[in-house]
Formats: structure tokens, sequence, C-alpha cells
């Protein structure tokens, strides 16, 4: 090898090394802007990949007559909904009254009081990929030290859906997902600022759920059982016995008590959720329990906004003390 | 010329180590591909300028991974520094031989930057499952290495252009043993 090649092979790794060695020793705000450099100018690059994301999206958007089905869709979806909040109300009107009537109306009059733990519900939205790939932006190699500005790499790795809320907004593992007063799922992993969810319809969720029948009183709802998803957007309704009367097409809510989640978790809500609908449901000779498959009343790819049900101390209360 | 190209190529790799990496991922293996352009760097430019490109791939490791300052600058400018002399000493023109070399190189990074970030986070990562997780990432990172190389191959010889006089160079390297 040349004389001077050696030389500037020599005087180049003594830079690089020097380089090295100043990006330590100076403070932070100022290797810092070395890297916001970089992080600029990597920022074309980034938008210019989430756009044709976003242009293949639209592509495959619908015609006219499509968009009007959908228009359809969501209008029957809406009163759907608007007709199974009634029912609930009917159902828990009915309650009352049953409860009247056993107990008796009181002669004196009595003042309702505050609960102490009231339901509390956090709006969360679902991240898309381009939320997930600018978070991932600080995980290139997923080698990086924690310094509590990066979200952790366990709940960025999951294959899960992600929300926008976490540790810093009192979120846990295993509070319920909402959507309306449709069920969507549970949070898996919680992060500092995002978590991830399993839907209903993953093989990893587990949930109480029961079935309700129309009768001629009003909706009744029937024994509790396990609600497992199937994968492929179904569920299964497991250990409802023989002894219910089922039908396809009829609606599942959630049970009484959710017995995958310890007590302080169980909901607040004070009414059942809803879960979908039975659309196969086969008891075969000799079987313990119904063979039950449910649709979902809501698919996660549908959904942009969520609630996270939580528990709180009822802040009146807490004024009132 | 070539300057440009490199600038160009490490440029889109950035974009797809970002963007597109992360939903390509085997078995939690995923390819660095910045270190692939350190050597293609190194194939291609056969000369010291290597070492500047070193400086680039460990600021860009550095600042999308929230390493410690300067530790991506010195293990690339190592690692290089390694590969520059096995190159001149052995002129290392074969496929293999080159898979090699990225494989080496890109378990080198994986392992001791992992272990130099968990020191500082004062959580050592078990050495049996980080030797693992680096090998794996590893052979992704010399698999898609040595696609590119075929694909530059087989670029190279359906358009007859200069490209494959510069990627080939052997005007201006020179071994050690031809004094």
């Amino acid at each position: 090898m040349k004389r001077e090649t050696r030389s500037s092979e020599i005087k180049l790794v003594l830079l690089a090394i020097l380089t090295g060695i100043c990006l330590y020793a100076v403070p932070s705000a100022y290797s810092d802007r070395v890297y916001n450099l970089i992080r600029d100018a990597s920022k074309p690059g980034l938008i210019l990949v989430q756009q044709t994301r976003d242009w293949q999206t639209q592509t495959a958007e619908v015609s006219p007559e499509q968009s009007r089905v959908k228009q359809l869709e969501t209008r029957l979806s809406e009163l759907q909904q608007e007709n199974r909040r009634l029912e609930l109300q009917s159902l828990q009107l009915a309650e009352d009254l049953q409860h009247l009537k056993q107990t008796g109306v009181p002669s004196y009059q009595t003042q309702a009081g505050e609960r102490l733990l009231v339901p509390d519900l956090i709006e969360a939205e679902l991240l898309g990929q381009s939320s997930i790939a600018l978070l991932k932006e600080g995980q290139l190699l997923n080698q990086g030290r924690e310094r509590g500005v990066f979200e952790s790499s366990f709940v960025l790795q999951s294959e899960l859906p992600l929300i926008d809320q976490g540790t810093q907004q009192g979120v846990q593992a295993g509070f319920s997902l909402y959507a309306g007063q449709a069920v969507i799922g549970k949070i898996s992993e919680v992060g500092r600022w995002t978590s991830s969810l399993i839907p209903i319809t993953s093989v990893d969720y587990r949930g109480s759920a029961r079935i309700a029948r129309k009768t001629e009183q009003g909706l009744q709802l029937g024994t509790d059982g396990i609600l497992v998803g199937m994968g492929e957007g179904k569920c299964q309704l497991l250990q409802i016995p023989p002894t219910e009367s089922i039908q396809v097409g009829q609606e599942v809510y959630t049970g009484e008590v959710d017995r995958e989640l310890p007590l302080n978790m169980q909901s607040t809500l004070g009414q059942p959720m809803y879960y979908g609908r039975v659309i196969e449901a086969e008891l075969p000779r000799g079987a313990p329990y119904w063979k039950i498959i449910v649709e979902p009343a809501v698919k996660l790819a549908e959904v942009k906004q969520v609630s996270v049900l939580r528990k709180i101390v009822n802040p009146r209360r807490m004024l009132a003390n | 010329m070539k300057c440009i190209s490199l600038l160009l190529f490490c440029y889109l790799m950035l974009i797809v180590q970002i963007s597109i990496v992360p939903d390509a991922i085997i078995e939690g293996s995923r390819p660095n591909l910045i270190l692939l352009v350190l050597c293609f760097a190194l194939f291609w430019l056969r000369d010291t300028q290597v070492f500047l490109w070193a400086i680039l791939a460990g600021l860009i490791c550095e600042t999308f991974d929230a390493a410690i300052p300067g530790t991506g600058i010195l293990l690339m400018t190592c690692l290089v520094w390694m590969a520059f002399r096995v190159q001149t000493h052995f002129q290392i023109r074969s496929l293999f031989s080159r898979f090699i070399l990225m494989a080496v190189m890109a378990f080198a990074f994986d392992s001791v930057f992992q272990i130099l970030n968990g020191l500082d986070a004062k959580t050592l990562p078990d050495l049996i499952s980080l030797s693992r997780h680096a090998a794996g990432n590893a052979v992704y990172t010399a698999l898609v290495g040595l696609v590119l190389l075929l694909a530059c191959n087989i670029i190279q010889r359906l358009i007859p252009v200069d490209f494959g006089q510069n990627l080939q160079n052997r005007t201006t390297y020179e071994s050690r043993f031809s004094h």
C-alpha cells in the first residue's frame, strides 16, 4: 500500500474517532442538533412514502353506488344501535319494576345518593400505520437505550393494533375498549404513551358474554358464557348450556361478571355492552354446551376512535368531602 | 458521481429501513440496511473515503436508535477499518466472500451495539439470546446484501455502461504483495 494512502487512512480513522468522542463529550443539546439534521433530512422521503400509501388506499376507494350503499349501511347501523339502546333501557326499567313489585314502594321520600365508584371513559385514537412508523423511527434497529422518550419496544413491536393512550393516562392491561356501545377488545400491553389492544376476534381474547332473547315482555338476558376470538373476524361463545334457547340472529352482550378479570377491574357501566350477533348455533347430540359462532358488531378496521373504560372515585364525592 | 450515487442509495436505504423494514420482520430479525450501505461503499470505493461513510452511517444509527452519542460512529469506524484491511489484504471480489464479510460485520455491529447500549441502560441482556438475535439480524442483512449485489451484477450485464468499470475499479486497487 502506498504511503500516502496509509497516511490518509490513519488520518480519516482518527477523524472518525475524534467525531465519536466529541459527540459523546459535548452536551446533548449540541449533539441533538446533528441528530435533528438527519431526522429532518429523512422527513421528505418518509412523507413521500406516506403519500404513496395514502394514494394507494384512495385508488382502492369506491364508486358512487358503493358509497351510497355505504351511507345506507351506516344509517342502518345507527338505527340498530338506537334500537339496542332502547331495548336495554326497557330491560333496565323492567328490572326496576320487578324490584319495586317485590319490595314495594317506600312510603317515605328517598333521595338518590351519589355512587362512590363511577365509570370513566377515555377517548383514544387507533394509531394508523403512519403514526406507528413515526414512533418506530426511534427504534430503527431496536437496540436503543431506554431514555424515557422512546416508547416501550414491546408495545411497538407488537403485531396488535395500538391506541394513543398509555400509563400516563391511567390505562391498565385488561381494561375494556368500546366503540359506542359495542365492545371491540381489551388492553394487552401498556406503554408510556401507547397501548396495544386485543380485538375480540383475536384468538387471545376471552371475555364474559350472554345472549339476549327478545320476548313479549321485552329483552331477556341468558346465562353467562365465555366469548373467545377465533381469528378470521369471528368469535365463539362457549359454555352456554343446552337449556338455553339459542337462535341465529340473537344478540350477544357482555356478561354480568367477567371471570377473566380480577374483581377490581370489573366493568362499572351498570349495563351490558354489545358484542355482536349469533350467526351459527348448533347443539350436537349429547354435547354439554351449545356451539355458537358470533359475528362482532364492529370491525376494528372501520373504527378510528375508541373509548377505554376505567373506574374512578366519583369526583363529586371527593368534592363533597 | 460515485459519491452522489452512494448518497442517493443511502437515503433510499434509510427510508426503507424506517418505513418498510418494520413490516418485513421475520422471526424477530430485521436487516440493517445502513450497514449494507457501508459495505457497498467499501466494495465500490475501495479507498479511504469509506471512513467518511462510516461516520455518516454511525450518525444515522445513533439518530434513529437513541444510542449513546458517539458509539455508533466509533463502532462503525472500527469495523470498517478491519474490513478495509481485510479487503486490501485478500482482494475480496467474489459474492461468497462479500456475503461472509457482510454477515460478520452485521453480527459484530449488532451484538456490540446492543451490549454498549445495555451497559448504559444498566440492563445487560442475556448473552445467548443476544447472540441469537444478532445472528438472525446478520444473516438477514447479508441475504439482503447478496440479493442487492446479484441485482447489481444483472443490471451491469444488461446495461452496458461504464458503471461496471467503476464497480470493479481494478485500476485503483493495489495489492500489498504487488510491490
